[in-house]
């Protein structure tokens, strides 16, 4: 298997830079994540995106922004999900490297 | 070629989302956003956790935890809580009046004076009446 970090310049600022895994040249994570979703989640995904790129952009990625404690390693701490608004049916995860650095 | 191919086919639905990002969504969930990043920052800069902010606010850490994610849409008494436990400005309310509107005034020399009695600065274009070609040096913001 081979995997491939790709930087996703739209998304990403001066504030945080977000990568996404892409397997043997094949679609990234997060390219399938949303076109699994975005003909019934359309509004759910541009909000997800609104606010990745206002971390990008403005904020940077803190963990404020983030739902932590993610992994199923209670030792692994980088695995997280983008905080999800009550009711919400997506949940985007993702691996923190540092507030200016994550792997969708 | 193949993988210039398969980038761009990985790109599409991402700019597809993109494009149905409204300026005036974005604009909505950075205030949401900078309004929780300022919260957070203020904080960590009394050297607060969430769980401690929690039990100085009275809240549960969920509570506090959506305060904090810039998904959350804060009544009034909410944030005027939170400004005096924090000790920061949320709602400024004690500026002079607000700017509600912005204007353009057309005037030839000398017709344009500064009114005394203005208290809030009317941001203006000022430009030269169209006929009178010698004012166009003459008219100035004031």
């Amino acid at each position: 298997v081979q995997l491939k970090l790709r930087k996703l310049d739209k998304l990403s600022g001066n504030k945080a830079s977000f990568y996404t895994i892409i397997e043997n040249e094949k679609d990234s994570l997060f390219a399938a994540f949303l076109t699994e979703n975005q003909n019934n989640f359309t509004a759910e995904l541009l909000d997800i995106l609104a606010r990745i790129k206002s971390m990008g952009e403005i904020n940077g990625a803190t963990d404020n922004f983030f739902k932590t404690g993610e992994s199923a390693d209670p030792a692994d701490d980088k695995v997280m999900a983008l905080y999800d608004k009550p009711g919400s049916r997506l949940r985007l995860y993702c691996v923190k490297i540092s507030d200016q650095l994550i792997v969708l | 070629m193949k993988t210039k191919k398969v980038t761009a086919d990985m790109e599409q639905p991402l700019a597809d989302l993109l494009n149905k990002l409204t300026p005036e969504l974005q604009e909505q969930t950075d205030y949401k956003m900078n309004l929780a990043a300022k919260i957070y920052q203020a904080m960590k800069a009394r050297g607060w956790n969430q769980t401690i902010f929690a039990e100085e606010m009275g809240k549960k850490a969920s509570v506090i935890s959506r305060w904090l994610s810039g998904t959350h849409n804060f009544e009034a008494d909410t944030l005027f809580e939170i400004q005096k436990k924090l000790h920061i400005r949320l709602l400024d309310v004690h500026s002079p009046n607000p700017l509600f509107f912005s204007t353009t005034i057309k005037a030839g020399p000398g017709t344009i004076e500064k009114n005394a009695d203005w208290q809030t600065v009317v941001p203006c274009k000022i430009v030269p009446l169209a006929k009178d070609k010698s004012n166009k040096n003459n008219a100035k913001a004031i």
